[in-house]
């Protein structure tokens, strides 16, 4: 079976700055500092960034997942993370917020980010891109 | 004949992890390998696809009609 079949499903992904869980609710969570872009002031720029993450997978299990930030004019990862995902039951919906940390942005440009997902032991498959822009004050 | 009813997924609730940074440049270099290989398979299909569609394209394209005129 490929890879990309057995491991989880990325739904959602969005860069933010929070997340909270509804007090009310259950599945439901507000989103604060939901960003496609950046503004720097000077170069090389750093800032934490976060993911909200929306997985699913049909199987109750634990998968290894890894966020990269690649940076599209070199092609060259600026940041390399990795994390657990933790699904208790079977066919299960997995909000997740993962701190991806100080990214250093050595220049105005197209990023993105690259989520992967690999099960025990086993390769890693691309499972979700995203875009994110870094624009220079000046621009 | 009733339609089967598929349960809705349960939601599990909002888990919060910090991001360990890959510092092993071993690890780094066989992530950048995996994105190189990925990268030159996606441009083979594409490549192949390109030509599959440009020999579709030929064989389905009107024959152009020879426009002679004698003076």
């Amino acid at each position: 079976m490929p890879v990309a079949a057995v491991t989880p499903r990325v739904r959602t992904i969005v860069i933010c700055d929070d997340v909270s869980p509804s007090l009310i609710e259950n599945g439901v969570f507000t989103l604060e500092g939901v960003r496609q872009h950046l503004v720097a002031a000077s170069f090389p720029c750093r800032t934490a960034l976060s993911l909200f993450l929306l997985l699913s997978s049909p199987r109750k299990r634990r998968y290894s997942g890894k966020v990269l930030v690649v940076n599209e004019r070199t092609d060259k990862p600026i940041r390399y993370v990795k994390f657990f995902a933790a699904f208790h039951e079977d066919n299960e919906l997995l909000p997740l917020y993962v701190e991806v940390g100080d990214c250093v942005f050595p220049q105005a440009g197209s990023y993105t980010f690259e989520v992967y997902f690999s099960p025990r032991g086993g390769a890693e498959a691309l499972k979700a891109e995203h875009p994110f822009t870094v624009f220079s004050h000046e621009e | 004949m009733s339609k089967k009813v598929s349960m809705p997924p349960r939601i599990a609730p909002l888990q919060r992890v910090v991001a360990e940074v890959i510092t092993d440049p071993a690890e780094q270099a066989a992530l950048d390998k995996f994105r190189k290989l990925e990268k030159q398979k996606q441009g083979g299909q594409k490549a192949k696809m390109n030509h599959k569609d440009a020999r579709v394209a030929s064989a389905s394209a009107p024959k152009r009609k020879r426009n002679c005129t004698s003076v």
